[in-house]
């Protein structure tokens, strides 16, 4: 009997974990469709300066390190799903939109960082996992992520 | 250079199709493997049981019942070590072993074949039975466990799944693993009421050898099925058939054995 308790309460904590995560997970990436929009105009790229202005010369106004980083944790139906495939190998299907949702969020946060900037140069993006293993007892499973990158303010000239 | 910001629609980053049917597809594939290695063990179990002998049981378990509470001097054990030795001296030449009552002040209705030619039985039983035949039969029961050895099948099996367990996953407290090893362990249960029935077989063959008839046989099976019509979880749970199954098979093979119903003797614990 306590068996079956058990598991229909395991079942339970998936398909709740399920219907819970794709509601989040959809109203963020509703979120950051529409900040990467507000943001188009802000390029954070990983050239270097000389690069980037090769071909036209710039007064620099300001230089500054920004940086942006979030930290995403999974839901009971990805852990589930991760630790099935993490046996049978292959794509970890369950934590792709993880991973991307924690980087592309990353990066906006980065460019609301760097404020009125022209440009993000170098940007680097960095990956942490938080948590002890997956497998342990009372385990957290999340995941940092990190944008970072040189924001360059230039001196517009004075029409 | 210049820069021409554009919006990226198409997320290539995260794999289509549906992470529901992935999980359904894995879980589908984990089972059969885990349950085909399961198996295979408890048939090799099996296999290896009949070729250990009485005496290397005896090594292997020696000292398992040391530290536990379980008594052999009260009056109950020695009132069923009575019973138990009665029958065994009718079991066959090769049958014979050193079969000794473990009783436990549990009030669980339950009586277990442990390793060694223990018989391990709860006080609930002694209280629910009403007369020595009933007591009887259940000891003979269990002593058909041990002619089958189905107690170091029980055992083997148990291993088998502890080992299949630590083999698929690192940790208990992956809760995968622990549901797996609870769904294991109801079917491992469910695997053992064939033998069940073969132990309620030999149990009134034995029980007509010594008392010459079978009375009491079947009376405790029909006064716990009057107890389990409510209970809907319990014949695919229970380690035992369950009761209204046994009293009715139990009925048909004194039938067909011819077996005489006679006189039963009371309960007399001194």
């Amino acid at each position: 009997m306590a068996d079956i308790i058990n598991i229909c309460f395991f079942i339970f904590l998936i398909v709740l974990g399920y219907i819970v995560g794709s509601i989040v997970e959809a109203n963020h990436y509703k979120s950051i469709k529409r900040r990467e929009a507000e943001l188009l105009h802000l390029p954070a790229v990983t050239l270097p300066y000389k690069q980037f202005f090769a071909q036209e010369k710039v007064e620099v106004e300001r230089i500054s390190l920004v940086s942006g980083s979030v930290v995403l944790s999974e839901d009971y139906f990805k852990r589930i799903l991760g630790i099935l495939t993490n046996f049978f190998g292959g794509k970890m299907t369950s934590y792709e939109s993880l991973i991307d949702r924690a980087r592309r969020e990353a990066i906006l946060r980065m460019k609301v960082a760097a404020k009125d900037a022209d440009v993000i140069l170098n940007v680097r993006l960095l990956g942490v996992p938080i948590g002890k293993e997956m497998s342990e007892k009372n385990s957290i499973s999340s995941v940092e992520i990190m944008a970072y990158g040189t924001a360059i303010k230039i001196l517009k000239p004075t029409a | 250079m210049r820069y021409t910001p554009k919006n990226i629609e198409e997320n290539f980053n995260v794999s289509r199709g549906s992470r529901v049917a992935e999980l359904l597809r894995l879980t589908i594939g984990l089972v059969i493997m885990v349950f085909g290695i399961y198996l295979l063990l408890g048939f090799t179990v099996d296999l290896i049981v009949p070729y250990i002998s009485p005496k290397l049981e005896r090594s292997l378990f020696k000292d398992n019942y040391k530290s536990k509470s379980y008594k052999t001097k009260t009056p109950d054990a020695i009132y069923l070590q009575k019973i138990l030795n009665k029958l065994t001296a009718n079991l066959d030449e090769k049958e014979k072993s050193d079969y000794q009552i473990l009783f436990s002040e549990n009030d669980e209705l339950n009586a277990f074949a442990l390793p060694d030619g223990k018989i391990l039985v709860y006080k609930g039983l002694l209280k629910q039975a009403e007369s020595e035949n009933e007591l009887a039969f259940v000891l003979a029961h269990e002593l058909g466990h041990f002619a089958h050895r189905d107690h170091l099948k029980g055992l083997g099996r148990r291993l088998v799944l502890i080992f299949v367990s630590s083999l698929f996953f690192s940790s208990d407290e992956n809760p995968v693993n622990k549901i797996f090893r609870q769904s294991l362990s109801i079917t491992h249960l469910k695997f053992s009421q064939k033998q069940e029935s073969n132990a309620d077989l030999y149990g009134l063959a034995l029980l007509n050898k010594t008392y010459g008839h079978v009375g009491g046989a079947a009376d405790l099976m029909d006064r716990l099925k009057q107890g389990e019509k409510n209970s809907l979880f319990l014949p695919f749970v229970s380690t035992h058939p369950p009761s209204a199954e046994r009293s009715k098979m139990l009925q048909q093979t004194i039938q067909k054995h011819h077996y005489q119903l006679k006189k039963k003797f009371p309960i007399v614990v001194e």
